[in-house]
């Protein structure tokens, strides 16, 4: 193949993913149903005591009972999930803001969509994060 | 690559054209919720709307064929998962596909195995892995209700919680569902309605409805709120915590030995806990006969934060004087149950009040005899297995109130420091009166 149309595929790759995540739904638990929630959809992951908490754009939480490790693994071929923190793995296509706080020193992101709420991202994973959102 | 997915967010799909009253209307598949077939005819349902296909119903099962998404779910009826937002198991048998806009789909269980694969899950039941609490959430019908139960007109009400037929209300399905409706809102960020009240106070905010629904009968529905709310903490799906309840419990958590907990039945006998946690620095609590689920809840709930470490680690030693009889060691046992649903778990367990532990004289004639001529077959069945467990006191049918020990305060005081001799972390006497220090609070700390 030509090496423009194979750059052109690639990047026709890239932007479907952006579209669409390549994995499958991730199935979350409400009181009295299974609800699918699309990968692309995630803003965040965190632990919540014994359960996983999964933020989607709308700002909607939903509870998982495996462990942030376990869940990872199955979100690593998908290239928006970053593992942000302990207790963080973010969407980093759904990241609208970067910012440390003034008073803990801790960075923070916030997301695009109606989301509130925001993810840490740890100090020792912030090198890495600032590298895949191309700041160096 | 998630064609399907894809395709759903760019809304693009095969070209669906549909009969309008007065022409066409031109769709494409990714917009099609479903369709299904009337008399030959596919009925599609798009956004909250229905048309009829153009194309016939076998016509369009053809169209819809090679489409990732697309899955025959009931007899006559295509639908696109594209388009599902949830799966609702009514049975093993039985599930409703429930779309992002609220509609519903049957799924047979003919049909199950390939929408199960599609969805790459082990069951459309729940999810896996699944929490107990989830288990017994679905196993008493506990679900999430749009409308404020306490605001519901009585059709609504019938609707929601009556029997098969329609005719009755099922009133612990109401109860329980209005309960965790509450801490819906609680864990939404709402305060708590009934924040620094009891659980009358919870049942002061049913009542209206029962009334309404002509249910303040004979029947003690006081007691319904009550049990269902202990079971419902007891499997976790709730806490009395979340409630923001007042519990008026005697019970705190020592500073400086606080895994060593000394408990006692009665309340007259706290006063004498409260000089040994001075002393010593142990966990005190005075179960007041049977325990109850909330001051259990809140005790452990204080005992995990203070000792976080030694829970995790380290036995935790009850010493107790309790009645040497068979209802002394059930408050116990249920004591020791209630811990272990909050998640203290293991306990090493000293009795004190044992024939060994009183004077010949105390139990020759300060014994109860437990044989009771008017005892009921269920009297007599505890009897016996805690004789079994037991042997009473040197084969006979007696037990001894603690009380009889409790007038000799300083023999169960080096009763108590001779159990706990080994388990202390920091040896008596402890350098603080800590019991002072926090009574003149009023608060557990």
């Amino acid at each position: 193949m030509p090496k423009k149309k194979e750059e052109n595929l690639e990047l026709l790759l890239a932007l479907l993913m952006r579209i669409a995540s390549p994995l499958k739904s991730i199935p979350v638990q409400t009181a009295d149903a299974m609800y699918f929630i699309r990968p692309e959809n995630i803003a965040f992951i965190t632990t919540d005591e014994k359960r996983l908490a999964i933020y989607d754009l709308d700002g909607n939480s939903w509870t998982r009972f495996d462990t942030l490790t376990g869940l990872e693994e199955k979100l690593k071929k998908d290239p928006r999930f970053f593992h942000s923190h302990k207790s963080f793995c973010i969407n980093t296509y759904a990241v609208k803001s970067l910012y440390k706080e003034e008073d803990k020193g801790s960075w923070k992101v916030t997301f695009h969509g109606s989301i509130q709420e925001e993810a840490i991202v740890s100090t020792g994973n912030l090198q890495a994060f600032k590298k895949l959102m191309e700041l160096e | 690559m998630q064609v399907g997915a894809i395709t759903h967010k760019l809304k693009t799909g095969k070209l669906v054209s549909l009969i309008t009253e007065n022409g066409f209307l031109f769709s494409n598949t990714s917009e099609l919720i479903a369709f299904k077939s009337d008399h030959g005819n596919a009925i599609c349902s798009i956004g909250d709307k229905k048309y009829t296909a153009a194309k016939s119903y076998t016509d369009m099962v053809k169209l819809v064929s090679t489409l990732p998404g697309w899955f025959h779910t009931a007899s006559g009826l295509r639908v696109n998962l594209n388009h599902i937002a949830s799966v609702i198991a009514k049975n093993d048998k039985e599930y409703t596909l429930v779309s992002h806009n609220g509609l519903k789909f049957d799924l047979n269980k003919s049909f199950y195995e390939k929408v199960q694969k599609y969805y790459d899950v082990k069951t459309l039941q729940h999810v896996t892995p699944f929490s107990l609490p989830q288990y017994w959430m679905m196993d008493m019908n506990i679900r999430h209700i749009d409308k404020d139960i306490m605001y519901m007109k009585i059709p609504e009400l019938f609707e929601e919680f009556s029997t098969e037929a329609g005719d009755t209300i099922v009133v612990s399905d109401l109860i329980v569902n209005f309960l965790y409706q509450q801490v819906e809102y609680i864990r939404d960020g709402e305060d708590s309605p009934i924040e620094g009240g009891n659980v009358r106070s919870l049942w002061y905010m049913i009542k209206p409805t029962l009334s309404r629904l002509d249910l303040l009968d004979g029947t003690n529905h006081y007691k319904t709120v009550s049990s269902r709310l202990a079971e419902m903490v007891e499997h976790r799906i709730l806490s009395y915590g979340e409630f923001e309840l007042y519990e008026y419990g005697l019970w705190n958590v020592g500073l400086y030995n606080p895994h060593i907990i000394f408990l006692a039945e009665k309340r007259s006998h706290y006063q004498f806990l409260q000089q040994m946690q001075d002393h010593a620095g142990v966990t005190i609590i005075s179960s007041e006969g049977q325990p109850s689920m909330m001051t259990c809840e809140y005790f452990c709930e204080a005992f995990k934060k203070k000792v976080p470490e030694y829970w995790k680690h380290d036995r935790i030693v009850i010493i107790n004087i309790m009645d040497y009889d068979p209802h002394g060691y059930m408050i116990l046992d249920t004591f020791i149950d209630n811990l272990r649903v909050f998640g203290i778990k293991h306990p090493i367990e000293i009795k004190l009040s044992l024939p060994e532990n009183y004077t010949d004289l105390e139990i020759e004639f300060q014994h109860i005899n437990l044989e009771k001529d008017d005892d009921d077959d269920v009297g007599n069945t505890i009897l016996n297995k805690w004789m079994k467990k037991t042997e009473g006191i040197n084969g006979n049918k007696w037990g001894m109130e603690v009380d009889v020990m409790m007038l000799d305060r300083p023999r169960v005081r080096e009763l108590f420091l001779d159990a706990a001799a080994s388990w202390f972390k920091i040896q008596p006497p402890v350098r603080r009166r800590v019991w002072e220090e926090i009574h003149g609070r009023g608060i557990h700390i």
